[in-house]
């Protein structure tokens, strides 16, 4: 009993306050943040509610600095709170700071553990300032808009699933795969964010190269498979007749081979779809069915060797294939020097499509 | 100070005194230095660890600590505590408490030691039922990064050269500190309980399987250079993951891994408390209490990055002499001895 009271009575003196207490009211929460120039002459941008009765009413900051982190130092010394990115949703980065190694401007959300590394993140075209001052009423804060925006990408598999500050980081120091990040333009009228598709990345910088929305859907496609939806339009000609043909992918299923030591790399795809949109209808005829999967098996094809064509001239991998290669222990995987091997590789997709559904018409 | 211990509670403060502390940090040092074939090097090196359970099983008996002996094994643990408790407290003041001052959080964390130290023997050897618990649900939140696990990260398999495999294997026996203290709790154990055989077998893979799986776990999360960058591995990936019902998971668990590394610092302390009990006539509490007070004090000297770096890297070092050469010399001393007084007899 005594040693209980001991121990209690010592506990009080730990009862006297907290060091580490972080009370909202001292803190201004920023849900998204961007920033554009280069190292040692930075801007960044964080976004706040004005109230937190309204949190779709905010303020942006505009501070200038050396670093990510000086930047948000001085931030601080614009404000009567002190900033706190704990709950930051989206990091928007400039194109232009992307084209430099862009580690650097990241460390900073690695190293710090009250940053949270599962925000996501995107290129913008133009600077992030722009995207931050959206015209519209939002239907949330814009932290929110921008998560939901670019999650509901993800499910349709026209941005990659999941990717967010750590993943892109975990890629940052993989030779096998490339990053390929959102890629964000704006809608002049209402200033509000357009999905362009996926911004290619060669290791650290981002190349230049952008894949259009159609082209990120294949390229997600074949690098992590479909997410929840993944729907193509095309235009079927019959009779000199075009007809709208669009397609919601059910299942996929693809490999990766290489021939022994070849450069040679094929990628065997099967695609078994759902018909969505086909005004043409009669789709229970066999002899129809079977045009249909060869027409849509050759553009797939198509497309796809297009898109993997854009990515080697990039000499960017966001599928993956050094990492196969690498897995396999072939000859042609060198450390360090992958991305000479890639570009010059000769990739061809084998598609088969197979329509196994037609919705509730014939 | 007399105590006996059923099979699973010997087992189970095994289990804690191996895991613990070390368990969201080791990997680090197993992949960084063993290089793509860590996982198979962590377990060729649990089977080493093995034939040395299988050493101690046939040979507790004649683990006699003499006056000297047990002042050597005392320091060392003593060594242990202190680095352990040096991490620790580095660790809460990088992942939680940064303005806290180190003392009041170590002032917390020896007074709970020092009270089950000073409680009965079944305090501490039933203390790990408690924490069954919270170890299940550490693994279960970990799990939630299975998605985002990249199996191609350990292909392809045998890349590794020489130096990593004599490295990563020897980095991998950090995942068995303490394992000697089998030495000093065996003879504890109730006469009929059945611990050759089977028991050793699956307590070892059992343990070997939790620490390996989270060996290879960390190769398929993160990448070869990656994780030379982070210390915490398992930290990091709780703190990746994201759930709805608490926005930092990874605070959430650093407070379960606080509790769990207080049980392997306890069990520690209660290999100590064995150790000075072997003093016939004496009471062991003042030293108890001079120890807690080193332990108190020590730990603020090793508490910066240079320094805990330096416990990571050179801790282990210690286990080749206390956990496989001087239990080795003992056992043979005291055998020799007891044979030659067979013989006189």
């Amino acid at each position: 009993m005594r040693q209980v009271t001991i121990v209690c009575l010592c506990s009080v003196l730990l009862l006297a306050g907290c060091w580490d207490e972080r009370l909202y009211k001292n803190l201004s929460v920023i849900s998204v943040a961007g920033f554009e120039g280069h190292m040692g002459e930075l801007v960044s941008y964080y976004v706040y509610p004005n109230s937190a009765s309204d949190p779709t009413q905010f303020t942006v900051i505009e501070t200038k600095g050396v670093s990510p982190r000086d930047t948000r130092n001085k931030a601080d010394m614009k404000m009567d709170q002190t900033i706190d990115l704990s709950e930051l949703t989206v990091l928007l980065i400039a194109e232009e700071t992307a084209h430099d190694d862009i580690y650097p401007y990241l460390d900073v959300y690695y190293r710090n553990p009250q940053n949270p590394i599962n925000s996501k993140i995107a290129i913008t075209k133009g600077s992030p300032k722009d995207f931050l001052s959206i015209k519209e009423p939002l239907p949330s804060d814009v932290g929110e808009f921008y998560e939901n925006f670019i999650e509901s990408m993800e499910r349709d598999t026209i941005f990659p699933k999941d990717l967010d500050l750590q993943q892109a980081g975990s890629r940052l120091f993989d030779e096998g795969i490339d990053l390929a990040i959102p890629y964000l333009k704006k809608d002049e009228a209402h200033g509000t964010p357009i999905a362009a598709g996926l911004a290619l990345f060669n290791q650290r910088k981002f190349t230049g190269t952008i894949l259009n929305t159609k082209e990120s859907l294949l390229l997600n496609l074949l690098a992590k498979g479909k997410s929840d939806t993944a729907r193509m339009t095309f235009l079927y000609e019959e009779d000199d007749k075009k007809t709208p043909l669009t397609i919601d992918i059910i299942r996929l299923k693809k490999k990766i081979k290489q021939q022994g030591n070849s450069k040679r790399i094929t990628i065997n795809v099967k695609i078994e779809v759902n018909i969505d949109e086909f005004p043409s209808d009669h789709l229970g005829k066999e002899k129809i069915e079977y045009q249909l999967e060869k027409f849509l098996s050759k553009k797939i094809q198509n497309n796809m060797n297009k898109m993997i064509k854009k990515c080697q001239d990039a000499s960017s991998d966001p599928i993956g294939i050094g990492r196969k290669v690498r897995a396999k222990g072939s000859n042609i995987w060198k450390e360090g020097k992958w991305k000479d091997t890639y570009s010059t590789l000769d990739i061809q997709t084998n598609v088969d499509v197979k329509i196994i559904r037609s919705g509730i018409l014939k | 100070m007399n105590f006996k211990l059923t099979k699973i509670q010997f087992f189970l403060m095994l289990f804690f005194i191996e895991t613990g502390v070390i368990y969201i940090s080791f990997q680090q040092g197993v992949i960084d230095y063993g290089g793509r074939d860590a996982w198979i090097m962590f377990g060729v090196a649990s089977i080493f660890m093995y034939l040395l359970l299988f050493f101690y099983e046939k040979n507790y008996k004649f683990f006699r600590l003499g006056k000297i002996t047990k002042w050597i094994y005392i320091l060392y643990w003593l060594v242990v505590i202190i680095s352990f408790l040096s991490y620790m407290q580095y660790t809460l003041n990088v992942w939680i408490i940064q303005n806290m001052p180190p003392f009041y959080s170590l002032l917390a964390i020896v007074l709970v030691t020092l009270y089950i130290s000073l409680s009965r023997p079944s305090t501490t050897v039933n203390l790990g039922v408690l924490i069954i618990p919270l170890v299940f649900i550490f693994i279960v939140f970990i799990l939630l990064a299975t998605h985002e696990l990249k199996f191609s990260n350990i292909l392809p398999i045998g890349t590794s050269t020489v130096p990593q495999w004599l490295k990563g294997m020897h980095y991998s026996l950090t995942a068995f500190i303490g394992i000697e203290s089998y030495l000093m709790l065996r003879k504890n154990v109730l006469k009929d309980e059945e611990i050759k055989g089977k028991p050793i077998l699956i307590f070892h893979l059992i343990v070997s399987i939790f620490m390996g799986a989270s060996v290879i776990g960390v190769e398929f999360y993160f990448m070869l250079k990656e994780i030379r960058l982070i210390p915490d591995p398992i930290l990091y990936i709780l703190k990746s993951q994201k759930v709805t019902f608490v926005k930092r998971l990874d605070i959430f668990f650093i407070y379960i891994w606080l509790a769990w590394s207080l049980l392997t610092i306890n069990l520690f302390l209660f290999n100590i408390r064995i150790a000075l009990s072997t003093q016939e006539g004496k009471n062991p509490k003042p030293l108890l209490f001079i120890i807690h007070g080193i332990i108190m004090i020590a730990p603020l000297f090793f508490i910066g990055v240079g320094q805990v770096e330096f416990i990571r890297k050179y801790l282990i070092y210690l286990f080749y002499p206390f956990s496989i050469i001087l239990p080795m010399i003992i056992i043979l001393f005291n055998r020799r001895r007891d044979s030659k007084c067979d013989k006189s007899q």
